[in-house]
């Protein structure tokens, strides 16, 4: 008798959890294109790294690319993006804004380390991929 | 064997998990609701700041400036579009947020600015009396109830107009900048410096044109170890070196591109101008010309979010003429 009752419980845990399960299944899911994670470094034309600055991606339309852009912070001459913020791969416009990372008047990110934002084209892969930069002009 | 009255230790057990799993189901949904309701209030206050630009625009026949620089109009003249921020702007006055305030019912308010002195920029560098006392002067009308902020007294706005979209500048043909390109100065929105748009003057349709987005990017006290930060009536910041517009932005960066601003994580002062964001799930509101409020993803296309920015670009959303 306890051995049925005991077994009873267990196939109503059972059906209890089970949707429970594949109620979990339906989160996390996120609208609009797939994202991919992307990471490097990013290197000064004296062959340092960027000590501080920003990076932007942009899909380059004029390539026939089109998406979100995304924007990581360059922190010690790495930048990372995040899954949710990430790159959906193809033809890129990538814009670099390295600063020397040294506070300066109201700037905290010290003075910036080009004219202009440093731009390059990238093709990039449709998965978790790195992606190092060398700016190449002062 | 004699039975006895009441509940095994299974059937409890089965209970409780019954009632945790419903209790699991219902917390998230109240959540959700209360957040729902939250965004449902932002989208009615973004509604008031449009409907508040309109009849300014009703009033005086252009939208609010979106900060007004009083020079004589030589001076003026002498300046151009890609240098004026960093002429030393000595004379910026009240910004569009200050200019609308007799169209959301405070006109009291409205009165105790005097609107020929100088506005405070940032914290760092006050105006004239009597401004300079009114800046830190908390305005709930101005604030999302999904901010924090919304729930102190801190002087930020959530509401920022438009003044344009683009590339990231520095690039090419640009616009007036500093830091490199990150405080950004456009004037092809509708919304920007010592503007006078009218509707005649947005060409692509007012069902197009952003006019006022959502933003928690202001700088607050708490973002930055100095406490530099801008508010609601902050004129165009004119310091030339760090100049930047505090209530008003254009459509560089994706929308919530930036996590969040604060000590050691990111300076919103280098955000503020070229990026909208909200507290919301999954994007932010907009109030577009005609008066209508849209919740854009950010997921949107990059050029298509741009080119909704833009008011005379001439080209259908998400297209080109090539």
């Amino acid at each position: 008798m306890r051995n049925i009752s005991v077994h009873l419980a267990n196939k109503v845990l059972m059906l209890l959890i089970l949707p429970l399960i594949f109620s979990f299944l339906g989160c996390g899911g996120q609208d609009g294109p797939v994202r991919y994670k992307l990471d490097g470094s990013i290197t000064m034309p004296d062959g340092k790294p960027a000590p501080a600055g920003e990076i932007s991606f942009e899909p380059d339309s004029a390539a026939g690319n089109s998406g979100p852009g995304s924007m990581g912070q360059i922190k010690e001459g790495k930048y990372s993006l995040p899954k949710d913020q990430g790159v959906v791969g193809g033809k890129y416009t990538v814009t670099i804004t390295p600063f020397d990372g040294v506070a300066f008047g109201e700037s905290l990110q010290g003075k910036p380390l080009v004219k202009s934002p440093y731009v390059e084209k990238v093709d990039l892969p449709a998965k978790n991929a790195t992606q190092d930069f060398k700016v190449t002009t002062k | 064997m004699k039975k006895k009255r009441g509940f095994t230790l299974v059937e409890l057990l089965v209970v409780i998990a019954i009632i945790g799993i419903l209790v699991g189901l219902l917390l998230p949904a109240v959540q959700a609701a209360r957040e729902a309701a939250r965004r449902m209030q932002c989208s009615n206050n973004v509604k008031q700041v449009a409907l508040a630009s309109h009849n300014y625009e009703s009033t005086f026949k252009s939208f609010p400036s979106g900060g007004i620089v009083s020079y004589t109009p030589a001076a003026l003249a002498a300046l151009n579009a890609t240098n004026f921020c960093t002429s030393g702007l000595d004379r910026t006055q009240a910004p569009w947020l200050v200019l609308i305030l007799p169209f959301v019912e405070e006109t009291n308010l409205y009165q105790q600015f005097d609107m020929t002195k100088r506005f405070t920029g940032s914290s760092n560098i006050p105006g004239d009396a009597p401004n300079a006392a009114l800046f830190s002067k908390n305005m709930n009308k101005y604030q999302c109830p999904s901010d924090p902020n919304s729930q102190s007294t801190i002087n930020n706005s959530n509401y920022l107009g438009v003044q344009g979209g683009g590339p990231p500048t520095g690039v090419g043909s640009s616009p007036c900048s500093t830091q490199a390109g990150q405080r950004v100065f456009f004037q092809n929105g509708v919304i920007y410096a010592n503007s006078k748009t009218r509707f005649g003057d947005i060409t692509d349709g007012t069902t197009n044109v952003f006019l006022v987005g959502e933003s928690r990017y202001m700088p607050t006290p708490n973002m930055r170890a100095d406490g530099f930060h801008a508010g609601w009536s902050s004129c165009l910041k004119a310091d030339n070196a760090f100049a930047v517009p505090a209530t008003f932005a254009a459509a560089v960066l994706q929308i919530n591109a930036q996590k969040e601003c604060g000590v050691n994580i990111a300076d919103c002062f280098n955000f503020v101008s070229r990026l909208f964001g909200s507290k919301h799930t999954g994007g932010c509101q907009f109030g577009l010309c005609d008066g209508s409020i849209q919740f854009v993803s950010q997921s949107i296309d990059i050029t298509t979010y741009r080119q909704m920015a833009i008011r005379n670009d001439g080209l259908p959303i998400g297209g080109s003429l090539e």
